[in-house]
Parts: structure tokens; C-alpha cells; sequence
């Protein structure tokens, strides 16, 4: 059968579909609650998706990954507080218009413009990506090892505040890597003659410690049974006029775009995409002085950027197996759980699978529309629910997600050990996801790196007679020095102002 | 996340003894190669050199910063927090020496009292018996995954 047919059908089947669906109710419900992140849902629902296939196990987290990413605007227009940080430029526009009474118009057009940016983003990822993996298959193992390490330069980026704490943070995730059996030689590093480090510390088990332990913690003082107050009377989606959609269609298309691009550089993700969108749109704008006092395209556009990362996001994953934020990196364990390596192979290899997970998306892109239409009262309802039944059954899957990994209590230790080294973290302000780059990307670097060196017989001048390594190894040192002449830039700027 | 504070000292000296001791344990690696290549020592040594470096130029930094972090931020350490978390992992070593059924079942009514602050004593027995048995059903004959057994049943 037809690789392309193979993967739509195997995407269209029932369990897939029912898989996509609650991972599309599951994300809108993680994405709409304040202190709730998707990537928590990505976290929680990975381990359920060892009994299903590939592809349903793919549809299921691609359903949590869209839904996630619009139902973050659920809260920023009613709350004004932002269900997930990608939305909160949306509050901006969203929550004015909630004010003036508009909440179903903003719900509305958010949805839309959610969706119509997701296909078109989907759209790009089905034209772009194949002729990227075709060729990245030029590449050796000097290769990889140089774009594994420009993959992990994006540590840069994903650490606001203060660089110096992502390092911290990336070293500490490359040494829990380096626990077990040596990957080349299979000599015993920091074993200690216990066996069951003897396969080193479990991806997912660090992950759901580092993402959910700190997030239980976190939200235990709202933990008091106190809910969130919302107001439903009136809330419902309403589709926007003809009019309006003319109005914001270039808004939405500009936002896809936006959204895209910066999607498919690691290390960027939906926060940065929402707000270049509003701010590119609203500089374009007729309208600028109205931006900020709740209009449709103030909306539109975050909303539009956000969701354009989808598709953009995919591309550097599937194509290079280089994730660029946390919720991709979580996707790159499941394909990895599944025996499945990203990367141009998977396209020569799987191209069943890469099918199949475009058909997914767009799938979860259609089944997110009509859930969020048709069930926005329910999740408005959900936003009630009290921390204080969530967080329990949040606490009981971190068990449950770790156990299934190996059938192994084990990996629960590794789980709840990883889990205070979050809070430890989050305490000093340390960024997490540096870590998870780490803990993924840090295998291959060193395998990668050291296979490079044995077919050099230890040149280390391998990495420098390639251009592709050299034109990586470039960029990393780009990304790592971008910031400090930034600064310096800035403060010249400011003497010179 | 937040920029290097005074307060900073604390991880930076943590970590510094965290690197030591891991350059320590490299130490242990026993030296191989194949032909010229670097050995199973040789990123570990890298790591651990830089974090190394990293946590003195941390500890450098927050030591001449005189800015102190402003308080009302998340701490997970404080005494709350620290229950929770000691009743936790009370809660996984239990699991271990029963099994997760008969531990959520004991362990679950002290974390809704304690760490969720839920009073009414209907709704806690009610929402043990729901997780705990739910848990099971779901995950275990549902999805057909296995759940931790414990030592003693």
C-alpha cells in the first residue's frame, strides 16, 4: 500500500480518532486552567500511550499539543488570566472584549483563527519537511553530533532570565544522561554495581518527575477547594460576521505565517510567536490605536501566531529529531518509546508514520474546532473545578506514568528523586526545560561525537572539514554569544541615546 | 525564571560540590579508547569540569550581587510544600510494601486533609475510594497496564 494512504488510513481509524479526541479535551481542559500546562497533560498521557500503536499514540498527544494550544485562550478572554503563557497576549484584546460584553465574538474568532493557522501552518510542514529530510540524509556522524549541539545551544533561548542558570540547568541534564552503560564501549559509568541503573535514568520517568512534582507543589495553597470564579451567563462562541472574517483574514494568515517560522527554530516556542504576531499585526494595522481596547484582531492575531507553531514546531522535530521546546521534546520520547527515531530515516524508513502524524494534526486541528465550539460552556464549568480534585489525581498518574515505563518501582525513585530536583530549581529560579533538552538530546550528542572521532581515529578537525558541521557548529557558537553582544548593543544604544 | 541573586550562593555552592564529586566518581571510569578516540571517560570529565566552572562563575556572581529576591515568591520548601512532599515519597515507599490500591487507600485521606485542605469527611472517603479503585479499573483492566504490587500483598 501507499506509504501517503497507509498513514491517513491508519490515522483515520476508530481508535485513533477516540485517542485524538481526548487528548483534544484533555488538552483544551490543561490548557484553559491557570497554573495547568499542557505539557503536564503531554507528561501524563505518555505512559497510557505504551499500549497503543505508533500512530494512535501520536494522534493522541498531537490532540493534547492543539488542544492545548488554543484552549489556552479560554481563560485569557473570560479570566483575563492566560491558561497557558502562549495566550497571554490574547488576554490583552480577549478579556476587553469580555469587558464590553463580546466574549462570544472573542471565543469565536479565537477559535478560528486557532485553526485556520493550524491547517495552513500543517500545510507548510507537508511541503517543507520532506525536502529537509532528504537533505539532512547527506548526514554522518560528524553531522548530527554538530546539529545535536546546535540543538542544545537552543538552551539559550528557552532561558529567560539568566543564561548562566539554563547552562547550569543543561549540565545537570546531560550528566543524568551519563548514568549506565557507556553507549559505545557498554563500560559501567556511575552504576555503583546496582543493576537497575545498569540502563541509565528513564527519560519519561525524569520528565513526569521534573514537569509535574513542582507543578503539584506549586498549586497546593489554591488547593483549598477554592475555585476559580467565572461568570458563564452569556458565554457561548459565536461565529464572527462575514465582515469581521474578511477583516482579520490577513491578520490570521500573517499570524500562521509568523507562527511557522518561528515554530520551526528551536528554543522559540508559542509565547514568542503569539506576541510577534500581535506586535507585527497591530504595526500593520490601520486600526493601531484600537489594539489593546478589545478588537477582533487583537485576538485574531496571538492567536493565529500561537497555534501557527504547531505545524513549524514539527518540522526540525520530524525532519532533524531536534525538538525545540518542551511539548516537542515529549513528542520525541514517544517516538522514541515506540522505536522510532526522528530524523530523515523516518521519512525513508516510516514514511507510513510521518503521514500518518500529518493526518493527525489535521485531524486534531478539525476535532479541536468542534469540541471548543460546541463544548465551550462545559470547559467554562471545568475552569470550577477546584484544585483540590485535580491535583490528587495529577499526584496518583505521576506514580502510575513512572511505574509503566519498565514495570518497575524503580523508576517511580528515579521519578519522585527528579521531582525534588524540580522544586530545587524552581526554588532558585533555574529554568527546567534545559534539562529535558538535555536528558534528550544528550545520548546522541556523545554517540554521535565519539562514532565521528572512531571514524577519524580521533581527529578532532572532523568536525571542521565538513561544511555542514562546520555551518552548525557556527550557528551554535551564534546562539551561545548572541545574547552578550546583544547586551552590548543595547547598552551602546542607550550611552548613545 | 529570574536573574542571579545574593541567595544564589546556596545552589552555587551545591553544585560545586555536586561537580566535585562527580569529577571524583569519573575518576573511577576505567581509562579505554578505541584507536585515538575518547573513552568513556571523556564526556563526563567535560561536564563535570563545566559545571564546574559554571557553579564558580555562579557563585562569583551572587556573591558580589547585592540585590536580595523579593519575598512572596514560590518556595516550594516551605513547610506545606515539605509535608507534601515527605508524604509523598511516605507515600511511594508504602506502595513498595503494599501495593498501590491498599497505599492510595491509606495514604490518599492524609494528603486531602493536609495538602488539599478538603474538611468534609463523606468527600474524602468518597474521593479515596473513587481514586484509588478507579485508578485500578482504568489503568489496570481498562487499558490493561500493570500497577506497582508491594512486597507484603
Amino acid at each position: 500500500m501507499n506509504p501517503l494512504l497507509e498513514g491517513i488510513a491508519a490515522a483515520a481509524q476508530l481508535p485513533a480518532l477516540v485517542a485524538n479526541l481526548a487528548g483534544v479535551i484533555l488538552g483544551i481542559l490543561f490548557g484553559s486552567m491557570p497554573g495547568l500546562t499542557f505539557s503536564t497533560a503531554l507528561i501524563l498521557v505518555l505512559p497510557a500511550t505504551f499500549v497503543f500503536d505508533a500512530i494512535v499514540a501520536m494522534s493522541l498527544l498531537l490532540g493534547v499539543f492543539i488542544g492545548g494550544m488554543t484552549g489556552g485562550s479560554v481563560s485569557a478572554i473570560l479570566l483575563g488570566i492566560p491558561g497557558t503563557p502562549s495566550a497571554a497576549a490574547t488576554a490583552i484584546d480577549g478579556f476587553a472584549m469580555r469587558k464590553k460584553g463580546e466574549a462570544g465574538k472573542a471565543l469565536g474568532i479565537a477559535v478560528i483563527a486557532s485553526i485556520t493557522a493550524g491547517l495552513l501552518s500543517l500545510s507548510l510542514l507537508v511541503v517543507i519537511a520532506p525536502y529537509i529530510a532528504r537533505f539532512a540524509l547527506k548526514f554522518g556522524s560528524a553531522e548530527i553530533a554538530a546539529l545535536v549541539l546546535f540543538g542544545l545551544s537552543t538552551i539559550i533561548g528557552v532561558s529567560s532570565g539568566s543564561i548562566l542558570k539554563g547552562l547550569v540547568s543543561g549540565f545537570l541534564g546531560l550528566m543524568f544522561m551519563s548514568v549506565g552503560l557507556d553507549p559505545i564501549m557498554g563500560t559501567h559509568r556511575y552504576t555503583f554495581g546496582y543493576p537497575p541503573l545498569y540502563a541509565g535514568v528513564d527519560l519519561l520517568a525524569a520528565m513526569i518527575g521534573l514537569f509535574a512534582i513542582p507543578q503539584i507543589i506549586k498549586d497546593l495553597p489554591r488547593g483549598k477547594g477554592e475555585a476559580l470564579k467565572v461568570d458563564d451567563t452569556g458565554v457561548h462562541n459565536e461565529l464572527p460576521s462575514w465582515n469581521d472574517l474578511k477583516r482579520c483574514l490577513g491578520t490570521i494568515v500573517r499570524g500562521a505565517l509568523i507562527g511557522t517560522g518561528v515554530g520551526a527554530i528551536p528554543g522559540t516556542g508559542g509565547p514568542i510567536a503569539a506576541f510577534l504576531s500581535y506586535d507585527v499585526n497591530k504595526r500593520l494595522s490601520k486600526n493601531k490605536k484600537l489594539w489593546g481596547t478589545g478588537i477582533m484582531e487583537g485576538v485574531a492575531a496571538p492567536e493565529a501566531g500561537n497555534n501557527g507553531i504547531t505545524g513549524g514546531a514539527l518540522i526540525p522535530l520530524l525532519t532533524l529529531g531536534i525538538p525545540g521546546d518542551p511539548g516537542t521534546a515529549i513528542m520525541l520520547g514517544a517516538l522514541l518509546i515506540h522505536g522510532l527515531q526522528p530524523g530523515p530515516l523516518l521519512f525513508q524508513k516510516n514514511a507510513e508514520v510521518v503521514y500518518g502524524i500529518f493526518a493527525a494534526l489535521f485531524i486534531a486541528n478539525i476535532l479541536t474546532l468542534l469540541v471548543q465550539w460546541f463544548g465551550i460552556r462545559l470547559f467554562v464549568r471545568m475552569l470550577r473545578v477546584p484544585m483540590g480534585y485535580l491535583l490528587p489525581v495529577i499526584m496518583i498518574l505521576t506514580v502510575i506514568g513512572s511505574y509503566a515505563v519498565r514495570n518497575n518501582l524503580f523508576d517511580v525513585y528515579v521519578m519522585a528523586a527528579f521531582g525534588l530536583l524540580g522544586c530545587f530549581l524552581e526554588k532558585y529560579k533555574f529554568p527546567t526545560t534545559p534539562v529535558i533538552l538535555a536528558i534528550v538530546l544528550g545520548p546522541a550528542l556523545e554517540t554521535e561525537f565519539r562514532r565521528a572521532l572512531i571514524q577519524a581515529e580521533g581527529n578532532y578537525l572532523v568536525f571542521l572539514h565538513s561544511p555542514i558541521a562546520l555551518t552548525f557548529i557556527l550557528l551554535t557558537l551564534v546562539m551561545l554569544l548572541s545574547p552578550f553582544f546583544l547586551s552590548v548593543w543595547k547598552r551602546s544604544r542607550e550611552s548613545v541615546d | 525564571m529570574g536573574q542571579v541573586t545574593r541567595r544564589d550562593r546556596v545552589p552555587a555552592i551545591l553544585l560545586l560540590a555536586w561537580s566535585l564529586l562527580w569529577i571524583y566518581l569519573t575518576w573511577q571510569i576505567p581509562p579505554e579508547t578505541i584507536g585515538h578516540a575518547p573513552g568513556p571517560r571523556f564526556f563526563p570529565w567535560i561536564l563535570g569540569i563545566g559545571l564546574a566552572l559554571l557553579s564558580l562563575w555562579l557563585l562569583l556572581i551572587s556573591s558580589k550581587s547585592v540585590e536580595e529576591s523579593r519575598g512572596g515568591e514560590f518556595n516550594p520548601f516551605d513547610f506545606k510544600g515539605l509535608v507534601t512532599l515527605g508524604l509523598f515519597y511516605g507515600y511511594i515507599w508504602l506502595i513498595g510494601l503494599i501495593g498501590m490500591r491498599w497505599a492510595t487507600l491509606v495514604t490518599m485521606p492524609v494528603f486531602l486533609v493536609f495538602s488539599f485542605n478538603h474538611r468534609r469527611p463523606s468527600r474524602i472517603v468518597l474521593f479515596t475510594l473513587i481514586l484509588a479503585f478507579a485508578t485500578d479499573f482504568i489503568f489496570g483492566n481498562l487499558l490493561g497496564m500493570a500497577l506497582p504490587r508491594g512486597r507484603l500483598f
